[in-house]
């Protein structure tokens, strides 16, 4: 494997003098050799237009904490670099400041006071053979050739290590001041090879290990947190005033388009997008595919959970992940009477109503009234759910995952979602695998689309705990404060046959009568489609209903068309005398059943 | 100011009659006391005390953040008279100025053969040694023997040291010298040349202080090589040295070049007065061409001008009772007198410059009585903008030495070097 480096992005930035900066530093660190009577500047710094090539030839380790690898580099460029500095000429000069330094080399570095005296004393007074001459010499590095291999062994606890298992340098073209002076141009030339050498076995190693020990000294969160501010501060920077754009008339911009800035300004701070982009119209806990995936795509990056969200979700998920699975293995087993000996019904999926109240009355009621209607719709989500319902348990894990995260997370779009801690943590890989999810469950869509089945719709309706036919106060009320448990886009397939009964109740919103338009055909689908394979088992299951009663009605209601089965519902309404109530339990018949 | 060992060694030369102004090593003195002088770099105190004429010690402390001191030792195994305490010390003798050239050659020569002058001195805490030994081998011809040693401390640090020897030949016409060091095996030869009549090897007549007229020609050359290093020297230098013929003020002009750099120098350095030096000092390299200008100021003030010595009526025979120095002082200003009277200069009367010669005579008597209290010193230069100050003076009877170092270009910085030595010696 190897790398493609973008080489002419380094020189655009400010790596150069960057760079320049930090190898004057380095360079003039430390006790100044007596040779050079001034400090080395870096005159030119030059990457080239050539990368070099860098190819991974091994990889031994890899963990978290940890890393090895091998490493191979070749260069062949046209990197340059000049450095200015000026040589002291005169060698008694040097010897001069030899004598010092020997002098404080061998005594106790505390104690160094009487060294230069000591020095004076010693050394013969020179007259002026030891006056000082510095000639200026640039020097010109270039034509660098590398070719090495790399190890490089990284541990959290120790470091960084880097060894070179070759000599790197190849080849490299010196050019100085001295050049026409053969004898003094080959000197500098070896001594410079031999100083580049030791730069790369010795310097640069021990130079990047003591930058590598900074960082993993500190903890990672400590250096996640860093950068994250680092950038944060960098966007603040970035604010553009209209003064800057038009001086003379900082407030020329038209009103409209001044509008519109502010609400993409606002929609960038909220994610409430206007327009198109937006959640579910009648119901905001409602995300829709275009919105999410919109989310997903553009901005999944940014999405920061808190762990206390998180936690959140794992509750929410396991309440229904265990509420699936019973229902699963309740209409799945092979024992039928043990829903009867409980007195369970699939009615049960409805978790949050007061069904031992209701039951009892609903059973009575619509034994009283309308019991022909009650049974079909009791015992159709009965059957319907044994396909259906395993589609679901089966996708169980990944249905999961982004249900609660668009439903239950009731504040989805507001920055509760959004911390400004800006912690990345699991949540942000959560939101990026139920992205993928979501893209999946849109795929399945259409296929629940095409045959959606009366028990994935009826939880919709169960959950409105009102009929819609009856009480269209108690549904628009509800649309507004009660989240559905099972909004995701998997409902949002459904929506479609839920906004059957909002149209034919009232027809209240432009996008439920189109949709109803687009589910008319659905439902009669629904039909035919549930009625077939499961309808001898569900009328078993169902207690106290006429088996072929049910089924004529099932199938009288059902081919029916909606525009004529309207006053059939309102008619039905009135048997109900609960619906106002708010506690009508999934006993009431579904109104397209009516 | 020279520390007390310091001036010990220069009575040293002076009481044995060797004449350090003959040699290469000081062809450039005068310039350099007056443009780099040293500055006292920390705080230092130094006791001294002469316990008999053969042997003195000396105890110094000084303070540069850290507390340091040393302890030194002389003796020679002749007297040292000449050595003063501080409380009668002149100043001229302690501070090096302006170099007002003596006679040349070694004075009283076979009578100091053998005389040897021993010094150590250890510092504390780094318990470096240092050690000389000054031994006279013969009436022109010395030898001197310096060196250090660093101690073998704990803490990894190799113990060293360094010698250097010196063979010096000083005579009226020429001297010459070789240095060997250890360090880096560093051989040295230099030698000076008078030039012009009236130097004359072998013991000189006393009171033939001056050439012809009072002025001298000397040139001379150093050669240096480090034998490890492979590190050649050289360096070239011409010093001429006469007095002002109206005055009499001596001034002393050198031309000074290093012919492997490059450079050349010139300095011109003047007695304007009693009290005050001034010096300049052009610097050019012929290779890069870098130039510098540099100036010295000496500032001497003197206690109390003595009041003029009441002349002697002089009769023939107080005359010839007169040494010869006497007898010639007295001419003079007969002669100064009467080229006063006439208007004349001294040619007239067809004498060698006798009246130039008086008039430097007196001034240098003059120089040589007067009693000076404190000198202040100051020398800044052009190309570095550096600036230096020093002072220093007799307050009671101690002696005191102040300065400071400031770079006048660079005004970021502050006071590179200041410090104060106060010494007292009895």
């Amino acid at each position: 494997m190897s790398f493609r480096i973008n080489w002419n992005a380094i020189e655009k930035g400010s790596l150069s003098s960057w760079s320049t900066e930090l190898l004057n530093d380095a360079l003039n660190t430390g006790d100044r050799p007596n040779m050079l009577s001034s400090e080395i500047q870096i005159e030119d710094l030059n990457f080239g237009e050539k990368a070099p090539d860098f190819e991974i030839l091994e990889i031994g380790d890899l963990g978290s904490d940890r890393f090895r690898g091998i490493f191979k580099l070749n260069y062949n460029g046209d990197a340059s670099i000049t450095l200015r500095t000026k040589v002291q000429a005169n060698p008694l000069r040097i010897y001069n400041d030899n004598v010092i330094d020997d002098l404080i080399e061998r005594s106790n570095p505390s104690y160094s006071d009487g060294v230069e005296e000591l020095a004076n004393f010693v050394k013969p007074q020179f007259v002026i053979a030891d006056e000082s001459f510095s000639i200026p010499l640039n020097l010109t590095l270039s034509q660098i050739k590398i070719s090495t291999i790399i190890i490089i062994v990284f541990t959290k606890s120790k470091g960084l290590t880097l060894v070179f298992k070759n000599d790197p340098l190849e080849s490299i073209s010196i050019n100085s001041t001295f050049d026409r002076i053969k004898p003094l141009a080959q000197l500098l030339q070896k001594k410079i090879e031999i100083q580049i050498g030791e730069l790369f076995k010795e310097f640069l190693p021990s130079i990047l290990y003591k930058f590598s020990l900074k960082y993993t000294t500190e903890s990672f969160d400590q250096f996640h947190k860093d950068l994250l501010r680092e950038e944060l501060d960098d966007l603040l920077d970035k604010r553009v005033n209209f003064k800057d754009i038009d001086p003379e008339a900082p407030m020329g911009i038209s009103p409209g388009s001044l509008m519109r800035l502010t609400t993409l300004a606002t929609a960038r701070q909220t994610l409430a997008l206007g327009g198109k982009l937006s959640a579910d119209r009648m119901n905001r806990d409602i995300l829709t595919k275009s919105y999410v995936n919109h989310i997903v795509q553009r901005s999944f990056n940014r999405l920061r959970l808190s762990e206390s969200d998180f936690e959140n979700i794992n509750k929410n998920v396991d309440v229904i992940r265990q509420f699936q699975t019973k229902i699963y293995y309740k209409h799945n087993g092979d024992n039928p009477h043990h829903l009867l000996d409980h007195g369970v019904s699939p009615k049960r999926r409805v978790i949050k109503m007061k069904k031992k109240k209701n039951q009892s009355k609903q059973n009575s009621l619509q034994s009283e009234s309308s019991s022909v209607l009650s049974s079909p719709a009791a015992s159709v989500p009965a059957s319907a759910m044994t396909s259906p319902a395993r589609i679901i348990s089966r996708k169980l894990p990944e249905v999961v995952h982004d249900v609660p995260m668009s439903s239950e997370e009731s504040d989805w779009s507001s920055s509760t979602l959004f911390p400004r801690s800006r912690k990345p943590s699991g949540a942000s890989r959560f939101i990026s695998m139920s992205g993928n999810t979501l893209q999946k469950s849109s795929s399945v869509g259409p296929i629940s689309r095409r045959e959606p089945s009366p028990p994935l719709l009826r939880p919709i309706a169960a959950s409105a705990k009102v009929s819609p036919l009856l009480n269209l106060g108690s549904m628009s009320s509800y649309q507004k404060e009660k989240p559905l448990p099972f909004a995701n886009p998997y409902f949002d397939s459904l929506k479609g046959p839920a906004m059957v009964f909002k149209s034919a109740s009232s027809s209240r919103s432009r996008s439920s009568s189109t949709a109803s338009a687009a589910s008319s055909s659905s439902t009669s689908t629904i039909s035919s489609s549930t009625n077939s394979p499961s309808k001898s088992k569900m009328s078993e299951e169902v207690k106290g209903t006429n088996r072929r009663e049910m089924l004529n009605l099932f199938l009288k209601y059902g081919a029916s068309d909606f525009s004529n089965s309207k006053a059939a519902k309102f008619s039905v309404g009135p048997t109900h005398p609960h619906n106002s109530n708010g506690i009508v339990s999934l006993d009431t018949p579904p109104p397209y059943f009516a | 100011m020279l520390g007390y060992m310091e001036y010990l060694q220069d009575c040293f030369y002076t009481s044995t009659g060797w004449n350090t102004d003959n040699n290469y090593d000081n062809i450039l003195a005068t310039s350099r006391n007056l443009l780099a002088f040293p500055i006292p770099r920390n705080f230092r105190f130094e006791l001294s005390s002469r316990s008999s004429e053969f042997t003195n010690s000396s105890v110094s402390l000084t303070n540069t953040g850290i507390l340091g001191g040393s302890l030194s030792y002389l003796s020679t195994t002749t007297p040292l008279a000449n050595a003063m305490a501080s409380r009668s010390v002149p100043l001229q003798s302690m501070v090096s100025g302006y170099r007002i050239l003596e006679t040349f050659g070694p004075r009283l020569p076979t009578q100091f053969v053998g005389a040897t002058l021993l010094y150590g001195r250890i510092y504390f805490p780094s318990q470096f040694l240092e050690g000389m030994v000054i031994k006279r081998v013969s009436p022109n011809t010395q030898f001197i023997l310096k060196c250090i040693s660093t101690p073998k401390v704990t803490g990894g640090v190799k113990g060293g040291g360094a010698m250097t020897f010196y063979w010096q030949t000083n005579k009226a016409k020429s001297s010459r010298e070789f240095i060997f060091s250890t360090s880096e095996a560093l051989l040295g030869f230099r030698c000076l040349y008078n030039i012009g009549k009236g130097f004359r090897d072998g013991p000189s007549r006393r009171g033939k202080i001056f050439g012809s007229d009072g002025s001298s020609l000397s040139i001379g050359t150093e050669l240096w090589y480090g034998a490890l290093s492979m590190s050649p020297g050289l360096s070239t230098a011409l010093r001429y040295s006469t007095y002002s013929s109206s005055t009499g003020a001596p001034m002393t002009m050198t031309l000074s070049c290093n012919p492997l750099l490059g450079s050349f120098s010139s300095t011109y350095s003047v007695r304007t007065g009693i009290g005050s030096t001034f010096c300049s000092k052009y610097d050019l390299n012929v290779y890069s061409s870098e130039s510098d200008l540099s100036f010295g100021y000496e500032f001497w003030r003197s206690i109390a001008t003595r009041p003029p010595k009441e002349q002697p009526k002089l009769d023939a025979p107080a005359f010839n009772k007169l040494n010869e120095e006497e007898q010639m002082r007295v001419v003079g200003e007969f002669i100064g007198a009467q080229q006063d009277k006439f208007g004349n200069p001294g040619a007239a009367w067809g004498s060698r410059g006798t009246a130039p010669f008086h008039t430097a005579r007196k001034f240098v008597s003059n120089l040589r009585e007067t009693d000076f209290s404190s000198v202040l010193k100051a020398s800044t230069s052009i190309q570095t903008g550096k600036l230096s100050v020093s002072f220093s003076g007799k307050i009671k009877d101690f002696l005191v030495t102040t300065g400071a170092s400031v770079n006048l270009y660079d005004t970021s910085s502050t006071v590179k070097a200041y410090g104060v030595q106060i010494q007292y010696s009895s």
